[in-house]
C-alpha cells in the first residue's frame, strides 16, 4: 500500500515539476553578476546597471533633510524631531546619516511601526468574528502584537521569528515563556468553524512566509503550481492536531504592581468560593447522614432500574442529592453488592435492604455508611473507599463530574466572572494565545474534493513536494519540523519573500508579487536585486535591521521624487527605482503623525491592551494599539485601506476616496487635536501672527514657513470674519424652582437633592418640605405656591425656539398653567387641564450668550394629580435665514450633579489653520 | 476573454488607478479602470453585453419570510392541517410536526391572476410587474450561512458581497454618493457588516451602512456634516487648503496622486450637501410620504428612491434589526411584519413606475430562505409554549423581482404540493446571482478578481443564468 501511494504522489509531483523545475522562485538565489567596488552600495550598483541598460539616468539626490523625513517615516512612522533635521542639515555627511539611522532603529517606535506591517501579513484582529451572542473578543491578542513589537526592536533573527510563530511551544523551556505569545500568528485568525480555522492557518503560514498559495490545493491539485493535495493535507493535518488551552498561560506580570495585587486578591476570592462550593459537595458525599441517603438511593436505582432522569427526580425528593453521584454509586456497587464479585458486607447490606420495610432502608444504609467511614486499615470497605471510581474517593478536583444543573450554572457563572476579570481587570497579567500538539495524533488524510465527509487514503505528513518534499521525521512534532523547513537557509522562497516585503515597506513598491511566487509569475525584472538582498539576509542570520542599514545608506533611498520626462517615457511606473516613490502616509502613521505633532502622543509607553481609537483617551496611543474588530471593522479603517483581517494581506490597496477627506475635515479627532494645539501656551504667548504661523509650521511640518507661505497665511487670516468664530449657538439645561405668588416668581433656587435620577427637595417626595416638587428627564411635578422651571441657557448668539409636547397621564386632578419665558419675561401662558396634552411650539427668540429660555410649570389652584410628562427640545439658528438645527432635548441633556459648567468657547481660526496643515498634501505625502 | 483586476494592477497601474479612483465613493469601477489604459492586458468590454438594468434594490426580509403565507399558495395546507406528511430527505433545523394551515387569505391580482396573500395586498397591485420565482433553494436551514450565501455567494468563507461585485464591475453613476448603500432601520441584521462586506476587494466597494431611523442627517454617515447648517468656516478652510496644496504642487511638480487627493476634498465638500440632500425625506411632498405610509421601512423606501434618482448603483433595504421575519412561534407575526413594509413596497413600485425608473431598476424581494409548511414543535428555550409557527426552510422558497428586464406577471418554477421543496425548475442562490449580474450586463463567469493566486468570482464555480425570466 505504501509503495503504491508513494508512486502516485511521486507521479503527481513529477508532472507539474516538469514545468516548474526551473521556475525562478524555486531555485536558490544566485549572486548577482554585477561587481561592486569598495564604497559602493550593492543596491545602487545593481540598480545602476539595470537603469543603464534601460537608458535611464537616476534622479538627483534629494536634500538631506528629506532623507531624515523618509527615514523617520519608514523606520518609525513618526515625524523626525526638529533637532534631527537640523543635525543632518548642518552635517550632511555619511557619518551623521548613519548615526541618525541608528537612532531611529534604536527607538521603540521602530518596533511599533514594523510590527504593524507584519500584522497585515498575520491578519491580526482583536476579535474572532461573528460569534452569535457570545463575547467575540480575543482579550490576549495584544500579547502577540506586543511580541512582534519586541521581536522587531530586538532584531530577532528571521529564522527564529518564523520558528517561534509556528512552534514556540516546542522551542521554549518554561510554561510562562514570553515567546509563547508568538503563537498568536496562528491563533488570532478568523474562526468560521473548525475546518476553516485550520485552512486559515495553512494559508497564513504558506502565503505569509512562502508567498505560495498552498490552500488552492484543498479540493484538487493546484491549477498552475506544483502543489499537490498531499502537500495541503500534510499541513492541514499538522494544524488539525493542535489544541488551544482553555486557560491561556500567563507570560509575565503587569507593570502596575498595585493593580496586579488587586487582581490577585479578586481571583483568590473567586477561587475560594469555587473551592468551598466543591468542598460542600465532597462533604455531602462523605458525611455519614448524607452518605446513607446516597447508598439508599443507589440501592433503589439498582432495584428499580432508574435512568438519569428518574435519579434526578428521586434524589431531589430527598433534598439536593446529585443524581450523577447516585448513578456512580449504583455503578460502583453493582458487582460488589449484587453478585459477580460480591464483597461480603455489601452483599449482606443488599440482602437486608431487599427484605426491609421501605421505612427502614435509610437506617440500614446509614449503618453501612457509619461502618464504612470507620472501617479499619486493611478491611474490605477501606480498600474499596480507596478505589479511584468510588464516590468516596472524589475530591474537589474531580467533583465537577457530579455537578447537577444548578452546580453547573453556578460554576459557569464563576468561570465567567474569572474570565471577565482576566479580560478586563487592569491588573490582569498578559497571557499567550498559545497552542499545543494534541496528545495523540489523528492520521493525515486527504479530503476528496475538499469534502471532509469524503476521506481519502491516509498519507504521511510531508514537507512541501515542490520544495524538496520528504516525510517529516518521526519523534519530533511535525509542526516544529515544518517551521524548521521554512526557516532553513536552503529554502529558496523564505528569504526572498521577506526581503521583497521589506523592500516594499521602504519604497512602496515590490520587486515581485508579494502574494504569489508561483509558476504564473515571470521572473521579476530586478531578480538580481531580490536575490542579492535574500543572500545578504542569510549572511546576517536574518537581521532585518541590517537590511534597513543597507537600504537606507543606498543612494537609491535618497533619490529625489522628481525625475526627467525622458525617464518617464521609458519607465513611467518607476520599476527601476530611478526616483523616490512619493508615498502617502498609511492610516496608522497619518494618525500617529497628527497626534505626535499635536503633542498628545505618549511615545514612552509601548505595549498593552488594545484601545478603541475613537476614544479621546486613545489620543495618547499609537494606532498600532487600536482595537481591531474583525466582525465590524471600523469605518475609518475601511476608508483608509487598512486591510480586512479576515485574510492575510500581502500588501495594501491604495485608494483616494472622499471619506478620507471627510475624516480630515470633520472627524472629532482632528477637531479635538486642532483645538488643543491652538490652545498651547507657547503659541498663546506669541504676540504677532507671523511668529504664530512660524510656530505652527515648525510644530507640524518641522520646518519654517517660506516668506511666501507666511504671506499666504497672513492673507488668509486677514480674510477671517470674526463673527464666524463667535461662540457657536448652543446651550445647557438647568432645573430650578421659585416662590410663586399669583404668577409672580421670587427666590429662584436650585434643587438641593438629586436622587433616583430626579431633582427634589427631600428624599421622600410626599414628606418633603415642599411636597411633590421634582423633575426627572421624562417629567415632573410642581408644588403649591411654587413654580417648577426648566431653563435653557444659551452659550452663543442667534435665535432659538422651544418645541415639543407635554402630557398629563393621571386621572383627574387640578388645572395647571405653563408658560415660556425669556430672560425672566413671560411670553405666552397656557393652561393644561387634567388628562390633556399640549403641543409646545414657541416663537423664535433672539438670544446672546447667557440668555435664558424657561419652561415654567405652575399650579394656580392646587396640586392634585399634577404629574406632567414632557418632551422638550430647543431648535436654533445662527441667523434668521439659516435652516433650524436641533440643539437637543431636555431628556438628552438632562443636567446631573457635577456636570461641568457649560462654557461658551469661541472658535479659533488658528485651530482651523492647524487642521488644514494636517489635511495638506505636504503633511500626508512622504516626498 | 475574462476581465479581471488584480491586486497587482492596483499597484502597477497606480497612477491610472489614482487618477480614476479619486472620482468618488465608488468611482473606481472595473470598466473605468481599464478605459484608455494602454498598459492593461485586456481591452475593456464592461459591460459584457447590453444591460437591462442599471441599478438594483434588494428588499431584504431578513429572518426568512414564509412562502406559503405570501406568494406561494398551497390549498392542500388547509385540507391537511394537523396531519403528518412524508418528508423524504428533508431535515429541518428544529423539530417540526404536522401540516400547519395558513391563517391568511389569498386573492388573484392583475391580468396575470397572480395569487398573493392578504399580507402583500399593496405589493400585489403590481402583480403584472412581478416575476415570482417560487423555486428558490439554498444550502442549509440556518440564518448565518444562508445570509452569507444570499449576500456573498458563499456560506462560510469571507467573500465580497453581491453589491460589492456590482460596484466593482460598474462603479457609481454619481461621484458624490456611495455606489452601494445598505439601509436598515434601528440597527443591523444578524452578521452585521459582513452582509455588505467587500472582503478582499478594495474597501471602497464595501456597502455604506446607514441607519435609516436616524433623523439627523449629519449623523447618518460618519464624519458627514451638512455644510448648509453650518457657519462658513469650512469653506474658508478649504480655500486655505487649496492654497497650501497649490504651493506644494509648485515645488513637487505634476503628480496625479497629489491632484487626486486635492480633488477628493472638493468632492467631499460637495458630497456633504448631496448626501444629506439625498437622505432628506422631509423634502418629499406630503402626498408622497402619505403614499408610502408610516414607519422605518417606509422612510427607507423613500430614501432608496431618492438615492436611485441620484444614480446609486446598489441599495439594500433590510427589514430591521436582527432577524424580524423569523416567525418560529406564531406565523401570525407575519401580519405585523408585512404591515410594516407592504404599503411602502407597493408605493415604492408605483413611485418608480411613475418616474420611469422601474425599467432600469431591478427590484428584488426575499429573505435568506423560506419557512416550513409544517408546524415547528416547541423545544426548551424557544417557542414560548406557542405552537403556531414555522421553522426555517431552504429546500424551497420564494423570491420575486420586478423591473430591470425581468418578465412581469410571470411565475417561474414551483414547490411541491405542500410548498416544502422546489420541484420544478429549481433556482439556486448562485443562479439568482448569475441572473442578477446578467441583467446588469455582466457575465458572472467573467467578472473576476485575482486574489491569492486565483481568479475569484461571485458564483465561484456555480451559477446558471435563468433565461426564462428575462423579458
Amino acid at each position: 500500500m505504501m509503495r503504491f501511494l508513494l508512486a502516485v504522489s511521486l507521479f503527481s509531483a513529477f508532472v507539474p515539476l516538469a514545468g516548474a523545475e526551473d521556475h525562478w522562485a524555486y531555485l536558490p538565489p544566485s549572486e548577482p553578476s554585477v561587481a561592486f567596488g569598495e564604497g559602493t552600495n550593492p543596491i545602487d550598483a545593481i540598480l545602476d546597471k539595470a537603469r543603464k541598460d534601460a537608458g535611464i539616468v537616476p534622479a538627483k539626490q534629494a536634500p538631506p533633510e528629506k532623507w531624515v523625513r523618509r527615514a523617520a517615516y519608514t523606520l518609525t512612522g513618526l515625524p523626525p524631531t526638529p533637532e534631527q533635521i537640523e543635525r543632518i542639515r548642518s552635517n550632511p555627511d555619511e557619518v551623521t546619516w548613519r548615526a541618525l539611522i541608528e537612532e531611529f532603529l534604536a527607538s521603540p517606535a521602530y518596533g511599533e511601526r514594523w510590527a504593524r506591517h507584519w500584522m497585515d501579513v498575520a491578519r491580526y484582529a482583536d476579535t474572532r468574528g461573528y460569534n452569535f451572542d457570545q463575547d467575540n473578543r480575543y482579550p490576549f491578542a495584544y500579547t502577540y502584537r506586543d511580541w512582534l513589537i519586541n521581536a522587531f526592536n530586538r532584531d530577532l533573527p528571521y529564522p527564529d521569528f518564523i520558528k517561534l510563530q509556528i512552534a514556540a511551544d516546542h522551542l521554549t523551556d518554561r510554561p510562562d515563556h514570553p515567546d509563547l505569545a508568538a503563537l498568536g500568528f496562528l491563533t488570532v485568525g478568523p474562526r468560521a468553524g473548525n475546518l476553516e480555522t485550520i485552512d486559515d492557518r495553512v494559508d497564513v503560514v504558506t502565503r505569509g512566509f512562502l508567498a505560495s498559495t498552498v490552500s488552492c490545493a484543498r479540493c484538487h491539485k493546484h491549477k498552475s503550481d506544483p502543489i499537490t493535495m498531499d502537500d495541503y493535507y500534510s499541513l492541514y493535518s499538522i494544524f488539525e492536531n493542535t489544541t488551544e488551552p482553555e486557560i491561556k498561560p500567563v507570560i509575565g506580570e503587569p507593570a502596575d504592581r498595585n493593580a496586579y495585587d488587586a487582581y490577585l486578591a479578586e481571583v483568590a476570592k473567586l477561587e475560594d468560593t469555587d473551592r468551598n462550593e466543591r468542598q460542600n459537595i465532597v462533604n455531602q458525599l462523605r458525611a455519614p447522614e448524607s452518605f446513607g441517603v446516597y447508598l439508599e438511593l443507589a440501592w433503589s436505582a439498582k432495584t428499580e432500574g432508574w435512568d438519569h432522569g428518574k435519579a434526578t427526580s428521586e434524589a431531589f425528593k430527598r433534598g439536593r442529592y446529585r443524581d450523577k453521584a447516585v448513578m456512580k454509586w449504583k455503578e460502583f456497587l453493582e458487582a460488589k453488592a449484587w453478585g459477580g464479585n460480591t464483597v461480603p458486607r455489601l452483599g449482606e447490606w443488599a440482602a437486608q435492604m431487599e427484605k426491609a420495610n421501605p421505612s427502614d432502608r435509610i437506617r440500614i444504609s446509614r449503618a453501612l455508611a457509619d461502618e464504612w467511614l470507620a472501617a479499619p486499615e486493611g478491611s474490605d470497605l477501606r480498600r474499596l473507599a480507596a478505589e479511584g471510581n468510588c464516590p468516596l474517593n472524589y475530591d474537589v478536583s474531580r467533583i465537577s463530574e457530579f455537578f447537577d444543573q444548578e452546580d453547573g450554572n453556578a460554576n459557569r457563572k464563576r468561570q465567567g466572572d474569572l474570565t471577565a476579570l482576566q479580560i478586563s481587570h487592569p491588573g490582569s497579567p498578559p497571557r499567550a494565545m498559545s497552542l499545543a500538539d494534541k496528545d495523540t495524533w489523528a492520521p493525515a488524510q486527504i479530503f476528496k474534493r475538499g469534502d471532509p465527509g469524503n476521506r481519502g487514503d491516509t498519507i504521511e505528513r510531508q514537507w512541501l513536494g515542490f520544495l524538496g518534499g520528504g516525510a517529516f521525521p518521526a519523534g519530533k512534532s511535525p509542526r516544529l519540523s515544518l517551521a524548521e523547513k521554512i526557516a532553513e537557509p536552503s529554502n529558496p522562497l523564505t528569504s526572498r519573500v521577506m526581503v521583497n516585503r521589506i523592500w516594499a515597506w521602504h519604497f512602496n513598491a515590490h520587486l515581485a508579487d508579494p502574494g504569489d511566487f508561483g509558476i504564473q509569475h515571470e521572473p521579476p525584472t530586478l531578480l538580481p536585486l531580490l536575490d542579492f538582498l535574500a543572500l545578504r539576509f542569510h549572511e546576517t542570520g536574518g537581521s532585518v535591521k541590517d537590511l534597513h542599514r543597507l537600504i537606507l545608506t543606498s543612494k537609491t533611498f535618497r533619490l529625489s521624487a522628481e525625475g526627467s520626462e525622458q525617464n518617464n517615457r521609458i519607465d513611467e511606473a518607476n520599476s527601476l527605482f530611478w526616483k523616490w516613490n512619493r508615498t502617502r502616509a498609511d492610516f496608522e502613521s497619518a494618525r500617529d503623525r497628527i497626534l505626535a505633532t499635536s503633542g498628545s502622543l505618549d511615545t514612552r509607553r509601548t505595549g498593552g491592551r488594545s484601545v478603541v481609537l475613537d476614544d479621546k483617551a486613545a489620543d495618547s496611543r499609537r494606532s498600532v494599539y487600536g482595537f481591531i474588530d474583525r466582525y465590524h471593522l471600523a469605518a475609518t479603517f475601511v476608508s483608509f485601506d487598512v486591510p480586512h483581517p479576515d485574510h492575510h494581506a500581502p500588501k495594501r490597496v491604495e485608494t483616494t476616496v472622499p471619506q478620507q477627506a471627510l475624516f480630515l475635515l470633520n472627524s472629532p479627532l482632528l477637531i479635538r487635536r486642532a483645538e488643543s494645539l491652538s490652545n498651547d501656551t507657547e503659541l498663546q504667548k506669541l504676540t504677532d501672527d507671523a511668529s504664530r504661523i512660524a510656530w505652527i509650521y515648525r510644530k507640524i511640518h518641522r520646518r519654517d514657513p517660506s516668506a511666501m507661505e507666511t504671506a499666504d497665511a497672513l492673507e488668509w487670516l486677514s480674510g477671517i470674519n470674526p463673527a464666524d468664530y463667535a461662540p457657536r449657538l448652543n446651550g445647557s439645561w438647568e432645573v430650578l424652582y421659585a416662590r410663586d405668588v399669583n404668577g409672580v416668581l421670587s427666590e429662584e433656587k436650585k434643587f438641593p437633592l438629586f436622587v433616583e435620577n430626579s431633582w427634589r427637595i427631600g428624599p421622600d417626595l410626599a414628606s418633603s418640605p415642599i411636597p411633590w416638587i421634582h423633575a426627572n428627564p421624562d417629567g415632573g411635578h410642581t408644588a403649591d405656591g411654587y413654580s417648577l422651571i426648566l431653563r435653557w441657557r444659551s452659550t452663543g448668539n442667534g435665535e432659538v425656539k422651544m418645541a415639543g409636547d407635554i402630557k398629563r397621564t393621571q386621572k383627574g386632578g387640578s388645572m395647571l398653567e405653563w408658560n415660556i419665558s425669556n430672560d425672566g419675561k413671560t411670553l405666552t401662558t397656557h393652561t393644561l387641564l387634567p388628562e390633556q396634552a399640549s403641543m409646545i411650539n414657541g416663537d423664535w427668540i433672539k438670544v446672546a450668550a447667557g440668555s435664558t429660555v424657561d419652561f415654567v410649570l405652575r399650579a394656580p389652584e392646587n396640586v392634585n394629580h399634577c404629574w406632567v410628562a414632557w418632551n422638550l427640545r430647543i431648535l436654533g439658528r445662527e441667523t434668521p435665514d439659516a435652516p433650524p438645527a436641533d440643539l437637543g432635548t431636555f431628556k438628552d441633556h438632562f443636567p446631573k450633579p457635577n456636570d461641568p459648567a457649560p462654557e461658551a468657547k469661541p472658535g479659533s481660526p488658528w485651530a482651523d489653520f492647524i487642521q488644514m496643515l494636517w489635511a495638506s498634501n505636504e503633511f500626508n505625502f512622504i516626498d | 476573454m475574462s476581465h479581471r483586476l488584480t491586486e497587482n494592477d492596483i499597484i502597477l497601474d497606480r497612477r491610472d488607478f489614482l487618477r480614476r479612483c479619486g472620482m468618488g465613493f465608488g468611482g473606481l469601477a472595473l470598466g473605468g479602470l481599464f478605459q484608455g489604459n494602454a498598459s492593461a492586458a485586456q481591452p475593456s468590454s464592461i459591460p459584457h453585453f447590453a444591460p437591462k438594468a442599471k441599478r438594483v434594490v434588494h428588499l431584504f426580509m431578513n429572518g426568512g419570510p414564509s412562502q406559503v403565507d405570501t406568494f406561494d399558495r398551497k390549498p392542500l395546507l388547509q385540507e391537511q392541517h394537523g396531519k403528518p406528511i412524508a418528508m423524504e430527505g428533508i431535515k429541518t433545523e428544529r423539530p417540526t410536526g404536522t401540516v400547519l394551515r395558513t391563517p391568511f387569505s389569498f386573492d388573484r391580482y392583475g391580468e396575470c391572476g397572480l395569487e398573493v396573500s392578504e399580507l402583500f395586498k399593496h405589493t400585489a397591485q403590481h402583480a403584472d410587474d412581478l416575476c415570482v420565482i417560487r423555486s428558490m433553494t439554498a444550502n442549509v436551514p440556518n440564518h448565518e450561512p444562508s445570509l452569507m450565501l444570499m449576500n456573498c455567494g458563499e456560506a462560510n468563507l469571507s467573500r465580497p458581497s453581491l453589491g460589492s461585485w456590482v460596484s466593482y464591475g460598474l462603479g457609481s453613476e454619481n461621484e458624490n454618493l456611495p455606489a452601494y448603500v445598505s439601509l436598515c432601520p434601528g440597527g443591523m441584521p444578524i452578521k452585521r457588516a459582513e452582509n455588505w462586506r467587500s472582503s478582499f476587494l478594495p474597501g471602497t466597494f464595501q456597502g455604506t451602512y446607514v441607519d435609516s431611523s436616524i433623523e439627523r442627517l449629519d449623523e447618518m454617515i460618519e464624519n458627514l456634516r451638512n455644510p448648509s447648517a453650518r457657519d462658513p468656516r469650512q469653506e474658508k478652510q478649504l480655500s486655505l487648503l487649496r492654497k497650501l496644496n497649490a504651493r506644494h504642487l509648485e515645488t513637487s511638480g505634476h503628480d496625479p496622486q497629489l491632484e487626486a487627493r486635492i480633488r477628493s476634498f472638493e468632492l467631499a465638500y460637495r458630497m456633504q450637501t448631496e448626501a444629506t440632500d439625498a437622505f432628506d425625506i422631509s423634502k418629499e411632498p406630503a402626498k408622497i410620504r402619505e403614499m408610502y405610509g408610516e414607519g422605518g421601512f417606509a422612510r427607507q423606501c423613500i430614501m432608496a428612491r431618492r438615492l436611485l434618482e441620484r444614480g446609486v448603483r446598489f441599495i439594500q433595504l433590510w427589514h430591521g434589526n436582527g432577524q424580524p421575519w423569523d416567525s418560529h412561534d406564531d406565523i401570525e407575526d407575519h401580519r405585523r411584519l408585512a404591515g410594516q413594509c407592504d404599503q411602502a413596497i407597493g408605493a415604492f413600485l408605483t413611485d418608480l413606475k411613475q418616474r420611469g425608473l422601474l425599467d432600469e431598476t431591478l427590484v428584488i424581494w426575499g429573505g435568506e430562505f423560506g419557512r416550513t409548511p409544517v408546524v415547528e414543535l416547541p423545544k426548551a428555550g424557544s417557542n414560548n409554549g406557542v405552537m403556531k409557527g414555522r421553522d426555517h426552510n431552504h429546500y424551497g422558497f420564494t423570491t420575486w423581482m420586478a423591473g430591470g428586464g425581468v418578465k412581469g406577471g410571470h411565475v417561474h418554477g414551483a414547490t411541491d404540493e405542500f410548498g416544502f421543496k422546489a420541484v420544478e425548475k429549481p433556482v439556486h442562490v448562485h443562479d439568482l446571482h448569475a441572473t442578477i449580474l446578467h441583467l446588469l450586463g455582466l457575465n458572472h463567469e467573467k467578472l473576476t478578481y485575482r486574489y491569492s493566486g486565483r481568479d475569484f468570482r461571485l458564483t465561484d464555480v456555480f451559477g446558471n443564468v435563468v433565461h426564462d425570466i428575462i423579458a
